[in-house]
């Protein structure tokens, strides 16, 4: 936590994507951006991975194998550990009810596929900066 | 009695009236010789006088001379006797004390005479007169105080005044008793005769009664029998069958009036005549006139009391089916038959009418039947393909959900690295021709997405998938908002842009989204296919009816459509000509989906427009929205 945020641009962002090339692109833009990034492709590994790294802030993918989005934030949500963590949620479904569905599940943000980077961007300091203003 | 007493009403009542008629009969004989008595009586007292004055009218003492005695008595006590028995006639008579009376002062009146003629013994045939003229009453009980008196008078006058009853002035004291013994033995035959002539009487009075019941019976047989004669009469004339009465031979008796007017022949006309003869035609006639001595023998046959049906020919020659009965009359004469006969022509006619009205029901109902089967039969194929038609549009809408879905996820790399390596080429400064095609490929990439958003929300429209949201809103904010993302595009050929909105016209209440959608591709549309030229937005209040409506109208001084071009403007992928998308962009489906969004909240939108000369899009939609929140079904 804050030894993962000296300042803004030295956050952790957990991505969770299945889609490898959508993966890595969106690893490589945040990073660019100066954001520490940790992976995960599924989301058993998306709830292991924010319980022992604690990232700052996750972008999770709903479609995922294994175990899916909603369940994933879910969790996440129900965990005292990870539950101060903001989860953005990503839909490639464009249906008005994934976005109700996502935040019901404890999502903090939801954004659809493919992801305007300018905005998402936006989205993601608003979450960092609320969180340290917390 | 005559007749028997029995428990019989009729005799009980004969009986009666034989007594009332005896009764009447005595009275009458009682009261009749009452008054022969009360005349009697004057006639006596009359005489008595008459005779008194006669045989002594004077008593004389030397010279002197009075009215004798004699004629005062005649006039005094012949008078006392006979007045009141003779008032007693006239007043009540037919009682028996009348009578008794009378009896009594009769025999006194012959004591007086007697008196009066000096005993003389001639005079005592008065009595016996007098006894003979009592019997008239029939009644023997009055000779009784009669009787009594004479012989009373005898022994009293007989004792103290012999010259006054016998003529003599000693008298044997046992004369009276011969002067009784007389009249007793005329009283024998007196009450003989009394006893039977009232026997007589009786035997009148019974034949009387019984003649009276005769006649009495005679006279109502006599009217029943008219009367039955009336009512067969009348039933026979008003019967709406024909009614024939034959003899035993075959020939006509009777011939009602419905025969008459069925068969065309007078009752004159038939009457006498062989039935067979007149009405059964010449070839049925063989037949008939086998059947109805085969009756005559066996006494039963086909036709007796049950009805058949038989052809019979009218007086015109006319051969038509009638139903015919035929029953025996019980007669003390010849045997005699009554045939009865309908004229079944008409039925026979409904028969046939019925049996065809019913063979087409039956025809119509099997129409009927197998049209509801190809009917029944339709609706199911109907169902089935509509419901085919459902399962297509909504596996095609899934469809296109998924393929949304999955074209989504690699776009979504192509347009990241497309900018990465922009960004990538920027930082290295790079040639500016590879981030001119790093654009074109992140353009491109963008017009696939607004393609494939396209294509999803008109499949969520068609699959009734697509919602309304309804919130209220500043119309003349909501234009100024999108401005900010579409001015731009329309400046970007050298266009200028102008909004006429009033501040009147205040705030809608409608899904925000979707109108904003509406202008956005309406204006960009303008601004695409216009250079150098004009957009105008001009937003008004209507009204239709009751509902108020807001209008935008989009104009612009761009390229223009022909008719035919305006006429299909609204289907989808259906730009002005193929080579419009190349020359101007787009996704073809801009204004497919103001379309539907307009009809979806439930608005409208039109176009008028001419080559060269510019577009002109109106877009009319309720101020306020139904405040429905279920998914807006679009009909297909």
């Amino acid at each position: 936590m804050m030894d993962n945020v000296d300042e803004l641009g030295n956050a952790t962002i957990l991505v969770v994507e299945d889609n490898e090339a959508s993966r890595e692109v969106l690893a490589r833009r945040l990073e660019r951006q100066g954001y520490r990034v940790l992976l995960a492709v599924d989301g058993r590994q998306a709830v292991s991975a924010a319980r022992t790294q604690l990232p700052d802030l996750i972008l999770m993918d709903l479609g995922l194998p294994v175990l899916d989005g909603w369940d994933a934030t879910r969790q996440l949500k129900a965990d005292a550990r990870t539950r101060h963590i903001p989860i953005i949620v990503l839909s490639a479904h464009a249906m008005t009810n994934d976005r109700d569905r996502a935040l019901a599940a404890g999502g903090d943000d939801f954004d659809t596929k493919p992801i305007r980077f300018q905005a998402l961007l936006g989205k993601i300091e608003i979450l960092l900066n609320t969180k340290v203003a917390s | 009695m005559l007749l028997p007493q029995t428990d019989d009403p009729a005799a009980a009542s004969v009986s009666r009236r034989a007594a009332e008629l005896f009764a009447a009969h005595k009275h009458e004989i009682h009261t009749r010789t009452d008054r022969l008595f009360a005349g009697l009586m004057a006639l006596q007292w009359v005489g008595g006088i008459l005779f008194a004055v006669w045989v002594s009218p004077l008593a004389w003492s030397g010279t002197t001379s009075s009215t004798h005695l004699h004629v005062w008595a005649a006039v005094v006590l012949g008078g006392l006797i006979s007045l009141f028995p003779a008032l007693l006639a006239l007043l009540r008579p037919g009682l028996p004390s009348t009578r008794y009376t009378i009896a009594t002062a009769q025999m006194l009146m012959g004591a007086l005479l007697i008196h009066l003629t000096g005993g003389r013994i001639e005079t005592h045939f008065h009595v016996f007169g007098s006894l003979a003229f009592l019997a008239f009453y029939r009644d023997w009980r009055v000779l009784v105080p009669a009787t009594v008196v004479v012989a009373l008078d005898h022994i009293l006058r007989g004792m103290f005044w012999p010259q006054s009853v016998y003529g003599v002035l000693v008298a044997s004291h046992w004369r009276w008793l011969e002067h009784a013994a007389w009249v007793i033995f005329e009283d024998v035959f007196l009450v003989v005769a009394c006893l039977r002539s009232v026997g007589e009487l009786r035997e009148t009075a019974d034949r009387t009664a019984a003649l009276e019941q005769e006649v009495r019976t005679r006279h109502k047989a006599e009217v029943d029998a008219r009367n039955s004669e009336a009512r067969s009469e009348a039933i026979l004339n008003v019967a709406l069958d024909c009614v024939i009465l034959m003899e035993e031979s075959g020939r006509i008796v009777r011939f009602n009036p419905a025969a008459e007017r069925t068969f065309g022949y007078a009752a004159s006309e038939a009457v006498g005549q062989p039935l067979a003869d007149l009405m059964i035609p010449a070839d049925q006639r063989g037949a008939y006139q086998d059947a109805l001595p085969r009756y005559l023998k066996t006494g039963e046959a086909t036709g007796t009391n049950r009805r058949f049906e038989l052809t019979a020919i009218r007086k015109t020659g006319e051969i038509f089916p009638v139903e015919v009965a035929i029953a025996p009359i019980s007669s003390d004469g010849a045997a005699m038959f009554a045939g009865y006969m309908r004229d079944i022509t008409e039925r026979r006619r409904n028969e046939a009418a019925l049996a065809e009205y019913t063979r087409d029901l039956e025809v119509a109902h099997e129409t009927q039947r197998q049209n509801s089967q190809q009917l029944a039969a339709l609706v199911d194929q109907l169902r089935l393909t509509q419901r085919r038609a459902e399962d297509a549009t909504r596996a095609k809408s899934d469809f296109l959900a998924s393929m949304s879905h999955e074209l989504r996820t690699p776009l979504n790399a192509i347009i990241l690295y497309s900018e990465l390596l922009q960004e990538v080429a920027e930082d290295d400064g790079k040639d500016t021709q590879s981030i001119t095609d790093l654009q074109k490929i992140q353009s491109a990439g963008k017009h696939l997405l607004a393609l494939i958003n396209g294509i999803l929300d008109l499949s969520k429209i068609e699959a009734g998938k697509m919602t309304l949201s309804r919130e209220s809103f500043d119309v003349r904010e909501m234009i100024d908002d999108l401005l900010d993302t579409v001015a731009p595009l329309v400046r970007k050929n050298n266009n200028t842009l102008t909004v006429r909105c009033g501040d009147g016209v205040g705030t809608m209440s409608s899904d925000l989204m979707k109108t904003r959608q509406i202008l956005i591709n309406l204006l960009s549309n303008a601004g695409k296919f216009t250079r150098d030229g004009a957009v105008t937005v001009d937003v008004n209040r209507r009204a239709a009816g009751a509902q108020a409506l807001i209008e935008f109208t989009v104009s612009d001084t761009g390229v223009g459509m022909t008719q035919a071009q305006t006429e299909r403007i609204f289907d989808a992928f259906t730009q002005a000509d193929v080579t419009t998308t190349r020359q101007y962009g787009g996704t073809g489906l801009g204004l497919a989906l103001v379309s539907r969004f307009c009809e979806l909240m439930k608005g409208s939108v039109s176009v008028e427009s001419r080559p060269g000369e510019g577009s002109r899009f109106t877009v009319c939609l309720p101020l306020e929205a139904a405040p429905v929140e279920v998914p807006a079904v679009i009909g297909a």
